[in-house]
């Protein structure tokens, strides 16, 4: 029997941007306090933005779109380019010159509501086998490598930050649940998806906070 | 202990390359989310090239973790004495009338695959 260890990044279920200028930039998704030190930086973790106009003035949206008047919904076409960028937690939407149907040129106090979902790089298994090593890296943050996945050259890394001076705590944890007689399948170490952080019962009261994955090289 | 092999098929014809594969249990190194509707498993490369082998699924939308206890339920199957031969999802339509995929069993939430190999 192998027991695998599945893990789930920190994210919110939602996260409403209220746009304090006219800028296509939507506020940071904050990933000391939102997403668990690790940042979004894919639009595949993206289900939905819904525009909530402030005013029905604004004539710069993309031509599939009809303007819902101010303070009524809109949902956005990820799928046709509503998005431009996503890095370090910050959203850009294209605006209607960038994308002509799609597009969408924010004004000042329009909302934006981002609804998320699992996308790249945002839940991952091992197998107990695949685990190298787990070390103290920093003050409250410990570090398991295990065999990448695409045996690129270099180890695939997850962080898990903690309350300080709680590495042996983790250690002894992991060890509990890959030798313990309760498993023998699929753990779930961490899984802070919605907004809601759930720990193996093993490492519980250790204040986990943080989930940074890190392999080896994108897909 | 016996060990246990893991089935994959994509659907149409197992007949060509990369239509089909299994790899024991114990070369699976893991899986990650690539999108909403897509798990990828590794495996160690068969034939010791530096790329490891990978199947990426389709799977229902947002099922990664049922897929994965899925998954780990079929991998830790085996027993001695029994046929360890384990189907994680067998798509295969293109076998003649009268005959089916191996197994009509396996993961429920995979609906295609794409096997890549080095």
């Amino acid at each position: 029997m192998e027991t695998y260890l599945y893990f789930r990044k920190f994210r919110p279920a939602t996260f409403l941007s209220t746009q304090g200028s006219a800028t296509n930039a939507l506020n940071t998704i904050t990933v000391a306090t939102l997403c668990g030190t690790d940042d979004i930086d894919s639009v595949t973790e993206i289900a939905s933005l819904i525009v909530t106009p402030a005013d029905a003035g604004n004539s710069a949206i993309g031509s599939a779109y009809t303007h819902p008047g101010a303070g009524l919904p809109l949902t956005l076409s990820i799928a046709n380019g509503a998005v431009k960028s996503v890095a370090n937690g910050v959203i850009t939407l294209n605006t209607s010159s960038e994308d002509s149907d799609s597009g969408y040129t924010l004004e000042d106090e329009d909302t934006i509501l981002v609804t998320l979902q699992q996308g790249l790089e945002t839940s991952f298994m091992y197998p107990v086998s695949s685990l190298t090593g787990i070390e103290a890296t920093a003050t409250g943050q410990t570090t398991l490598r295990f065999k990448s996945l695409k045996n690129n050259g270099t180890d695939d890394v997850v962080i898990i930050e903690h309350t300080d001076g709680k590495y042996e705590n983790i250690v002894n944890g992991i060890n509990a649940i890959v030798n313990g007689r309760n498993h023998g399948g699929i753990v779930t170490v961490i899984d802070g998806s919605g907004g809601n952080t759930v720990v193996s019962k093993e490492l519980g009261g250790l204040g986990i906070d943080g989930l940074k994955y890190t392999p080896e090289s994108g897909y | 202990m016996a060990e246990n092999y893991l089935f994959f098929a994509e659907n149409a014809n197992n007949d060509q390359d990369k239509d089909a594969i299994m790899f024991p249990r114990s070369k699976f190194l893991g899986a990650v989310s690539t999108a909403v509707t897509t798990l990828e498993f590794f495996f160690n490369d068969r034939a010791n090239a530096a790329a490891n082998d990978d199947v990426s699924c389709t799977i229902t939308s947002g099922l990664h973790s049922t897929v994965c206890d899925k998954f780990a339920s079929l991998a830790n199957g085996n027993r001695n004495n029994t046929n360890n031969f384990t189907v994680i999802k067998d798509l295969n339509d293109g076998l003649p009338s009268n005959e089916g995929p191996i197994s009509a069993t396996g993961i429920s939430e995979i609906s295609a695959m794409t096997i890549t190999t080095s």
